[in-house]
């Protein structure tokens, strides 16, 4: 902010947009880097190195601005060309070799972490935060609120080591479910109505597996919806001292007067009045513009008998009201001055 | 919660800050007109004795004349007029509000002459009477004020389509756009920014409008005691003393025109506003204009043996006496609306007279009154010195707790720097 602070802050910017301009600097900048540890070149070889592709086997060492993507149902890398030859065409099976899981362009994307463990572990750990978004006040106790966290990361630690994936998918997606009901329970819910078809899961989970993500979500979550003889596998979990929710009031239609209503003593409006001195009541071009013969007689009607029962006589003797004579310099004398900013 | 209208009319500012009992009017007027004569003493009695300093120092040189007074043209000042020494007659209380009335009555020929609307002239009558309660006529000009009332209710009452200062200066004699704003702050002021005026207007028609209703039958009283519409309909063309309710209609438009007219001129140059309700003024107007049709459809509203009824009649009474009690009353409507002020009682007269003499020397020249309220509006070379000092320890101060925020100012640079909103950022 100082005046002191400027001109490195200036020079800094410079820097900046100095490393930034030139590319060519950076990537000598990587290169030189795999250069100088030759005790990795081991590894990178198991790898099959990750400047290649896995499935084009083009290197980057041809095409500098090559990106590669992985896409988090398998987490198979390959180049961005790659990805548009395969999948431009809609869903298609991953083109690795033994992983036949479908995958869409649209949800491939560029890895954050280095190590795809690490990238698979980020995603499950915020998938799961997002269906288990329960809170310490949303519990009974502080003991089962740790009951809660503690089941969280079971579930977490199960989906990340993979046991008992399917089930636990399962759960996860009826909890989900459960908790959207009870936030919206006037939501249409498509899944229920297609639930008991697919009650039957024996050899056709199978089948719904090969087909693409959204779908086999559905036919899993209509399948976690299934009418269970246990409440708890219907909610896919329970919790020991989780509180209801409980539902917020309905929100009153606004009153602009705040409560306050106009209750005439002297009169009663008509809608209709039989005269001529108002001649324009029927006018088109009156209407456009949102008058209003009605709301005429009635500001007419409050005019004529607003007042009436007050007897100033009465009410202003005893009355302070108008004694307002106090910070103004009146009669005649200096008026007050205008405030004088500068 | 519910309100009645008369709650309604108790939150207005013409109800909170604009009505009086007569005592506590007349104190009110007694208070401004004895604050008014104290200055106006004060003020003359200063600028004779400057007067008399100047004489006795041009006395050896030049031959007297008056030509060179503080005050321009040199008319309507008490300390031109040849009274040397003797004290300063200043007009009584009554005499202020002759005065007054006196005005009003030019401001009404006034509305009249540019043709403005009634409500336009009633608002501009209210804003000059509102403002004498708590200014003197001594101190200000009422033809002064009057053009810069008619300015406010104009833009009141039309908004935009009001036309600027210089637009209705110039649909003035004699008049700049200086001559228009110069008060307005004062006046403005004066009105404590309380713009509304109720008036009757309004509420006439919608009298009017029930009468028609009563005259043809269709009318829905609150308090009928079992009276059908069809009995109420024969007892209103009795009271109207015609036989076809047609007749009836064009009557009744006679009546609203005579009640318009005691609205327009007696109600407004009267202490009406002051001390009644519209709606009580209104069926004063009308009470006077066809007695027995509004004492029919009174009771049609509040019956004659509820125990407000004697109280409201009473007071509709007091306020009948008050407008009929007005030299431009008639009792039946006349087409030369404003021959009636043509010639002014003796009493006003005199009162008029007596004010060229004792009008504040001080407050005459409202232009370069305002002039010199104005921000460095340099008078007479300089500032005034404390004004001065003032503004320049505020102006630094203000610069200071700038630097404060944007960081402190650059020094040795050969720029200025910058001191308004395009100084450059500071980061990049």
């Amino acid at each position: 902010m100082s005046r002191v602070a400027r001109p490195s802050g200036a020079s800094n910017r410079k820097a900046v947009e100095d490393s930034g301009a030139s590319n060519l600097s950076h990537s000598l900048h990587s290169m030189s880097l795999q250069h100088q540890s030759p005790s990795k070149p081991a590894r990178a070889a198991a790898d099959s190195s990750p400047e290649v592709c896995q499935v084009c086997k083009s290197s980057r060492y041809l095409n500098q601005h090559m990106r590669f993507l992985v896409n988090p149902e398998c987490y198979h890398k390959m180049c961005e060309s790659c990805v548009d030859r395969i999948f431009s065409h809609g869903p298609a099976p991953c083109p690795i070799a033994g992983c036949k899981k479908t995958l869409r362009k649209a949800r491939f994307r560029m890895q954050t972490f280095e190590d795809l463990k690490v990238e698979r572990e980020v995603d499950i750990r915020r998938r799961v935060a997002k269906v288990m978004n329960k809170q310490e006040v949303d519990f009974e106790s502080l003991r089962d609120y740790n009951d809660y966290l503690e089941t969280v990361e079971e579930i977490t630690w199960n989906l990340i080591l993979k046991i008992d994936v399917e089930q636990t998918e399962r759960r996860l997606r009826a909890f989900e479910e459960a908790q959207k009901a009870e936030l919206n329970p006037n939501a249409p819910r498509r899944v229920m109505n297609a639930g008991p078809d697919t009650s039957t899961l024996s050899d056709t989970s199978h089948v719904i597996l090969k087909k693409g993500g959204t779908q086999r979500r559905t036919q899993t979550a209509s399948s976690g919806n299934t009418p269970d003889p246990s409440g708890a596998e219907e909610r896919g979990f329970s919790f020991k001292g989780l509180k209801k929710r409980k539902v917020p009031e309905p929100e009153k239609a606004f009153d602009p007067w705040g409560g306050y209503s106009v209750d005439a003593l002297y009169y009663s409006v008509k809608d209709e009045y039989d005269h001529k001195f108002f001649a324009v009541k029927h006018e088109a071009k009156f209407y456009a513009s949102g008058y209003k013969a009605p709301e005429y007689y009635s500001h007419a009607l409050r005019d004529a008998f607003g007042g009436l029962g007050v007897f100033l006589n009465e009410e202003m003797a005893d009355l302070k009201l108008n004694a307002i004579d106090v910070p103004l310099a009146v009669g005649g004398g200096r008026d007050v001055e205008m405030n004088d900013v500068f | 919660m519910r309100v009645t209208e008369d709650d309604l009319y108790r939150q207005s500012t013409q109800y909170k800050h604009w009505s009086f009992t007569p005592s506590r009017l007349s104190e009110l007027r007694q208070k401004t007109n004895a604050h008014a004569a104290a200055q106006v003493k004060l003020h003359i009695a200063g600028d004779r004795a400057e007067r008399a300093k100047r004489a006795t120092r041009e006395a050896s040189s030049a031959p007297e004349s008056g030509a060179d007074t503080p005050n321009g043209n040199g008319t309507g000042t008490g300390a031109n007029t040849p009274t040397p020494g003797g004290d300063v007659d200043c007009l009584t209380m009554d005499e202020e509000k002759m005065v007054v009335d006196k005005f009003c009555e030019t401001a009404m020929k006034l509305g009249d002459f540019l043709k403005l609307q009634p409500d336009v002239t009633a608002t501009a009558i209210q804003f000059m009477r509102r403002f004498y309660l708590y200014n003197s006529p001594m101190t200000y000009d009422g033809n002064k004020i009057a053009k810069t009332a008619f300015f406010l209710a104009l833009k009141l009452e039309l908004g935009t389509r009001a036309g600027s200062a210089s637009d209705f200066a110039s649909r003035l004699p004699k008049t700049s756009r200086d001559d228009i704003v110069a008060p307005e702050y004062t006046i403005v002021q004066a009105l404590r920014f309380n713009f509304e005026v109720r008036h009757p207007f309004r509420g006439l028609k919608g009298v009017h409008l029930e009468l028609e209703d009563l005259v043809r039958g269709t009318y829905a009283a609150p308090a009928q005691h079992g009276r059908t519409p069809e009995a109420l309909q024969a007892a209103a063309l009795q009271a109207l003393e015609v036989s076809s309710p047609d007749d009836a209609v064009l009557k009744l438009g006679n009546i609203y025109a005579h009640a318009k007219d005691i609205l327009a001129m007696a109600a407004q140059l009267t202490d009406a506003y002051f001390l009644y309700t519209p709606s009580q003024i209104l069926l004063a107007a009308h009470l006077l204009a066809a007695p027995a049709i509004t004492e029919l459809y009174l009771t049609t509203k509040v019956p004659a043996s509820a125990p407000a009824y004697p109280q409201i009649i009473g007071t509709i009474k007091s306020c009948t006496d008050l407008l009929s009690g007005h030299r431009s009353y008639s009792k039946n409507p006349v087409a030369e609306k404003l021959a009636w002020a043509d010639t002014d009682p003796p009493a006003t007269k005199k009162a008029m007279k007596k004010l060229k003499s004792c009008k504040d020397p001080l407050t005459q020249d409202l232009v370069a009154l305002n002039a010199g309220k104005k921000r460095d509006v340099v008078r007479d070379g300089s500032l005034e010195e404390s004004k001065a000092k003032r503004r320049k320890l505020n102006r630094e101060r203000a610069e200071q707790e700038s630097d404060a925020f944007w960081g402190p100012e650059l020094r040795g640079g050969s720029a200025q720097p910058q001191r308004d909103g395009s100084e450059p950022k500071k980061e990049g």
